[in-house]
């Protein structure tokens, strides 16, 4: 193991060392080279905006030394500054008596600085967060001092985080086969279409489908030729409906569509024109022609009917009927209340 | 553990000190604002941890988003400061914190998080001041602005069982701006204030 020069220390007294900044002999060598030398920005500023302080890391990143800025006010020598933001931030310091605090969240800096990493940095201007800390004597603010952080490295692993986790996001909603929304998504906008519909008192109307027999499709001419009649409903359900529609794929071969505004009436003439448009021939595989048909079931919100399972409960009973009556067709849920009423008479 | 602060005349003397406390974290905000704060009678609670999240319940406020921002403290005396405000776009405070008339989403966050600074430094100091204790703060961040804002309480974390929560509100009449305030002073923190609360009144007493 190398050894240090063994007199370099020798006559080293730390005990004294400690006496004498504790006595104060110290300080002004001591801590003030701490500041100057620290590797984040300090500066300090009178109440009327004098700079009475200026680090190195300032010097350094504004190419300015203490005798061009201290002594000199503060927005004179840095015009860029947001000046009346930053008078009345140091003003509520003076008053307050206590911290304050910036984030690059909000604010990506106070003072512009080049991002000193011309290699691997891709960031055009330093990150900051700041502190301003009164500096408190005898009860008052006589000045207050101003600590400037580089927090690029959080900034850019942020960034980096945030850009993933919106692909991820945008991923997680979407089916993979069709790029239409998958249940999960269906859940979430029901969950929060009910709630908007009960209280702004609203109607929408709500549709599940099926492909007419899948299995044959499948066994007739393999799975891939299936993905295709599979994303052949999807495709006309999106040219068919409104932008404003939700289509979602809820399982193999079963859709469901969110109607926002429609009634009953306006659900069904929406699952006629789907039901007319998914029938018409289309070529699988480039040279595949193929004719499908779907099974639809109509239902729309009411207060009675005031949550999601109940409605695709519905729904799912209307498309059962459809399939029963011979398939290719469009079923209306009847409420109950109706038949229930026609008993009573 | 027996909650120290039940005794009934710490409580008052506790009442006491948070009423002058926030009367000055009031009129501080009123003097950063140069604009009229009102404030309610704080509430002072011993709330269970599975109870916390019912603090959030804003009964009278509109159907407004909420935004939320949070401040932790320590030093001997270390909690969480929570501030709940009425509507997450002050963009009509604006002129009062020097911003331009029509703030970007970036300044209007900047805004909150600068007046729950302000508040939350001025109440917690106005309580621990007075008990001869002194503390440091962290920065303010987001905790972002959803209306299910109980939410944010994560009743899996941490440790503590009870908090002792101070609870005020602050309304800025002519901006139609509402405001809460939530100090939680953690369950370590208890009996070291309810120490500085008898030394206190001896001193009280004394004087």
């Amino acid at each position: 193991m190398p050894s240090l020069p063994a007199d370099s220390t020798a006559d080293v007294n730390g005990l004294a060392m400690a006496e004498e900044i504790a006595s104060g002999a110290l300080p002004a060598n001591m801590l003030a080279l701490l500041v100057d030398r620290i590797n984040v920005g300090i500066f300090t500023v009178a109440a009327d905006g004098t700079v009475l302080q200026w680090n190195r890391f300032l010097h350094s990143h504004t190419r300015l030394a203490p005798e061009e800025v201290v002594g000199r006010n503060l927005y004179e020598t840095f015009p860029d500054l947001p000046r009346a933001w930053l008078e009345r931030k140091l003003r509520s310091v003076f008053i307050i008596k206590n911290f304050s605090f910036t984030s690059w969240k909000q604010r990506p800096y106070l003072f512009r600085f080049e991002d000193h990493r011309p290699l691997t940095g891709g960031v055009e201007a330093m990150r900051q967060d700041c502190a301003f800390i009164p500096l408190v004597h005898d009860g008052q603010v006589r000045a207050v001092s101003v600590v400037i952080i580089d927090v690029t490295d959080t900034f850019e692993s942020q960034t980096r985080l945030d850009e993933t986790l919106a692909v991820l996001a945008a991923q997680s909603e979407r089916d993979a086969l069709t790029g239409i929304y998958n249940r999960r998504k269906l859940q979430e906008v029901l969950d929060l279409e009910v709630k908007r519909a009960q209280r702004y008192k609203q109607k929408f109307g709500l549709l599940m489908m099926d492909i007419d027999h899948f299995k044959r499709i499948n066994d007739t001419h393999g799975h891939l030729v299936g993905d295709e009649a599979i994303r052949h409903v999807a495709k006309r359900a999106l040219a068919t409906l409104r932008t404003t529609d939700v289509v979602a794929r809820y399982g193999g071969e079963e859709f469901v569509v969110f109607l926002p505004g429609e009634d009953l009436t306006g659900a069904a003439l929406a699952a006629e024109r789907l039901r007319e448009a998914v029938r018409q021939p289309f070529t699988a595989m480039s040279d595949i022609p193929l004719t499908l048909t779907i099974s639809i079931g109509v239902t729309g919100f009411r207060a009675e009917a005031a949550d999601v399972t109940t409605l695709l409960g519905e729904a799912d009973r209307a498309l059962y009927a459809s399939k029963q009556g011979g398939r290719n067709r469009v079923t209306t849920y009847c409420p109950p209340a109706v038949a229930s009423s026609a008993d009573a008479k | 553990m027996t909650a120290p602060l039940l005794a009934e005349d710490k409580r008052d003397a506790l009442q006491e000190i948070v009423n002058i406390g926030m009367g000055a974290a009031g009129a501080a905000l009123a003097q950063v604002l140069g604009a009229f704060v009102e404030l309610s009678v704080p509430r002072i609670d011993l709330v269970d941890r599975r109870r916390a999240a019912t603090l959030f319940n804003t009964g009278s406020w509109s159907d407004n988003e909420i935004e939320v921002v949070r401040q932790p403290f320590f030093g001997g005396i270390s909690g969480e400061s929570l501030m709940l405000f009425d509507g997450a776009e002050p963009e009509h405070l604006a002129d009062l914190v020097g911003y331009a008339a029509t703030p970007s989403k970036e300044e209007q966050q900047e805004m909150l998080l600068d007046l729950a600074n302000v508040v939350i430094g001025s109440c917690v100091n106005g309580i621990v001041e007075p008990l001869a204790e002194v503390v440091s703060f962290a920065p303010p961040s987001r905790l972002g602005g959803r209306p299910d804002a109980h939410a944010f309480v994560l009743e899996d974390v941490g440790h503590w069982q009870q908090a002792l929560v101070i609870n005020v509100e602050f309304k800025l009449e002519q901006r139609q701006f509402r405001c809460r305030v939530l100090v939680f002073l953690s369950e370590t923190s208890l009996v070291r204030i309810d120490h500085a609360i008898v030394r206190f009144l001896d001193a009280l007493a004394a004087s």
